[in-house]
């Protein structure tokens, strides 16, 4: 915290810049959607490896299981490839969270268009009411 | 002291543009104060990019421990889960490592919490994500039992510390994906990883509505040193010294965001209003303490045009402290105010009393097991705070912060006694220079602790420390015109 607040007490010299405007001839920022494709790669990356490791300390796994040695040993070996398929596992399930930030990247979409209006309507002998709207 | 130098000439240009130092509110012409955007005007949030994140957090970091540290309790199987669901292995209080517990879990739900306000989510609704995420990892990620502790200062000290480092974050670097230089990038990644990702993710789009700008701030860092600390067992008749501790460097800092003083500052969201301090001493018995307290709900009073302006409401608290004699740490709510009256044209008074409930504390010894017979209690517990400060602007200031826990030990074997914890600091200081000022501070503490009707004891402690104090304004904490 101490280190953080430091940084931020010092930020005090650097001249801030505002928040650009988009301004007519300036380059546009890459889209959230632009993004996506990138986000998506590496979460198929992640995926790809901790299925690796997986597979790799699952074919350890028995390799150790048919080791000469004490079964205690040997328990203690499978336990460590075990750990170790958990971690691939655990790999892999973050490549495919990543995959599923690209996909809510790739539908980031402008925000809905919500309105809602009423106007009364008084006529000889009656009246009304006219709701009229616009949703997503 | 070159460093000391270079931080008080950077110091000087503290009111950079785009700030509310540089420009007092009452200057601005109205019509730009009427111009600027409501603070729950546009809203753009992703509920599914910081579920995702969560996750994708919660499952790294159990791979981390099953591939790189080895961790025994991330050894999970279908066994360790089921045992979770059906009460074999349920719900209990842990007592791993004091900082683990009372700091890791906190800042582990800060992570997931910036995730979830950086996304546009709301405060209270960005807390379900903490309190989701964190029952997950009680039922999934560990082999040991789910513990009930761990839920509660992941979720509300995940919040709590969370929602300061967020707020500190947007004040660094602003809503709306503007540029910014390197150095605040990079600074706005050291306070806020997950909101630095999520502003490169959705391109700065995505706001929670709920954070104003240009807060009202207050700021003062405090290096010094500690002159001396000493640790005495007050039980029998004659003081028997436990520690005496010589010379150490200390480093402190105090952010107060939402100042009172600023007559154009509402409070309108939960933390608009926060006081969060933080001091590290060492080297030898290293001392470390992180105390924050936010306005949750309430209310403001004092006008425009009173000389008392104040604050009132429930107040969210995450304690941590490894202060003179113990380690103490707690979560909870309390209710209470705080207070700013201008006593002269430049003399102020300021005040805060609060009074709270912990849901979850944590007290014991600083490690100091082989000289007593038990070192923590854990349970629920109260906590008061009593602070007065009073402020001669340019000149210097005076202040006493008294802070005092009540500690049962119901939630461990032997359920009983107590811990009963008290700080009280004095602290004076006087501008030296512009944005300098020096001081003394004397810390006082006092421990008892109870583990049954024959086994009471108590500690004291008191201290001396040297400090140097950097500020932007020379304003001792005072804001406002």
């Amino acid at each position: 915290m101490l280190p953080l607040l430091l940084c931020a007490t010092l930020l005090g010299a650097t001249p801030a810049t505002p928040p650009e405007p988009p301004a007519d001839g300036s380059t546009p920022r890459a889209s959230v959607r632009s993004r996506a494709p990138l986000v998506a790669g590496i979460g198929a990356g992640l995926t790809l490896s901790g299925t690796l490791v997986w597979l790799v300390a699952n074919v350890q796994e028995g390799a150790v299981a048919s080791l000469p040695a004490s079964p205690a040993e040997v328990q203690v070996e499978r336990w460590k490839r075990q750990q170790t398929q958990l971690g691939g596992i655990g790999l892999a399930l973050v490549g495919l969270c990543t995959v599923g930030i690209a996909a809510a990247m790739w539908n980031w979409a402008p925000p809905p268009v919500k309105t809602v209006s009423a106007a009364p309507l008084l006529l000889p002998g009656g009246g009304g009411v006219a709701l009229s709207g616009t949703w997503p | 002291m070159r460093g000391g130098a270079l931080m008080a000439a950077l110091l000087v240009t503290w009111g950079a543009p785009g700030h509310a130092a540089e420009v007092p509110p009452a200057a601005l012409p109205e019509a730009a104060k009427v111009q600027q955007p409501p603070a729950d005007a546009p809203l753009r949030r992703s509920y599914l990019v910081p579920a995702f994140e969560a996750a994708a957090f919660n499952i790294g970091l159990f791979s981390f421990h099953n591939l790189i540290t080895r961790e025994p309790f991330a050894v999970i199987s279908w066994d360790t889960t089921r045992g979770h669901f059906d009460g074999t292995h349920g719900w209990t209080f842990d007592v791993d490592q004091f900082i683990t517990n009372q700091f890791g879990h906190p800042y582990h739900g800060s992570l997931i919490y910036n995730f979830a306000r950086s996304a546009g989510i709301p405060f209270w609704r960005a807390g379900l994500y903490n309190f989701v995420a964190s029952l997950g990892w009680e039922y999934f990620a560990e082999n040991e039992a789910p513990a009930i502790n761990d839920q509660i200062t992941t979720t509300l000290g995940g919040m709590f510390l969370g929602e300061v480092l967020y707020r500190t974050y947007r004040y660094v670097i602003p809503e709306g994906g503007g540029r910014v230089s390197p150095l605040r990038r990079l600074t706005g990644v050291l306070i806020s990883p997950g909101a630095s990702l999520n502003d490169w993710l959705l391109g700065g789009e995505a706001s929670p509505g709920d954070v104003d700008s240009e807060p009202p701030l207050s700021f003062v860092l405090t290096p010094g040193v500690s002159l001396m600390t000493r640790l005495e067992d007050r039980t029998g008749a004659t003081p028997k010294l436990l520690l005496e501790q010589g010379p150490q460097v200390s480093l402190a800092a105090e952010l107060t965001y939402g100042a009172l003083g600023d007559p154009t500052w509402s409070y309108r969201h939960p933390f608009s209003y926060f006081d969060a301090s933080a001091g590290l001493t060492f080297p030898g018995v290293i001392m470390g303490n992180l105390y924050i307290r936010g306005l949750l709900l309430g209310g403001q009073y004092g006008g425009l045009t009173s000389p008392m302006k104040g604050l009132w409401g429930l107040f969210g608290l995450y304690d941590f402290g490894a202060n003179n004699i113990v380690r103490v740490s707690s979560v909870g709510l309390g209710f209470g105010t705080t207070v700013q009256t201008r006593l002269g044209q430049e003399v102020f008074l300021q005040g805060s009393a609060i009074v709270g409930g912990l849901g979850f504390a944590a007290a014991g010894s600083l490690g100091l097991e082989s000289l007593l017979v038990r070192d923590y209690h854990i349970g629920p517990g109260v906590e008061g705070i009593l602070e007065a400060k009073l402020v001669r602007r340019g000149l210097g200031m005076f202040r006493m912060r008294a802070k005092h826990w009540w500690v049962s030990g119901a939630y461990t074997e032997p359920r009983e006694g107590f811990e009963s914890i008290t700080y009280v600091t004095f602290d004076g200081r006087v501008r030296v220079a512009r944005h300098l000022a020096v001081g003394l501070e004397l810390p006082l503490g006092l421990r008892a602790y109870d583990f049954g009707p024959d086994d009471t004891q108590s500690i004291g402690a008191g201290g001396a420390r040297l400090t140097l104090s950097f500020m932007p304004d020379d304003a001792f904490g005072v804001t406002g015109p």
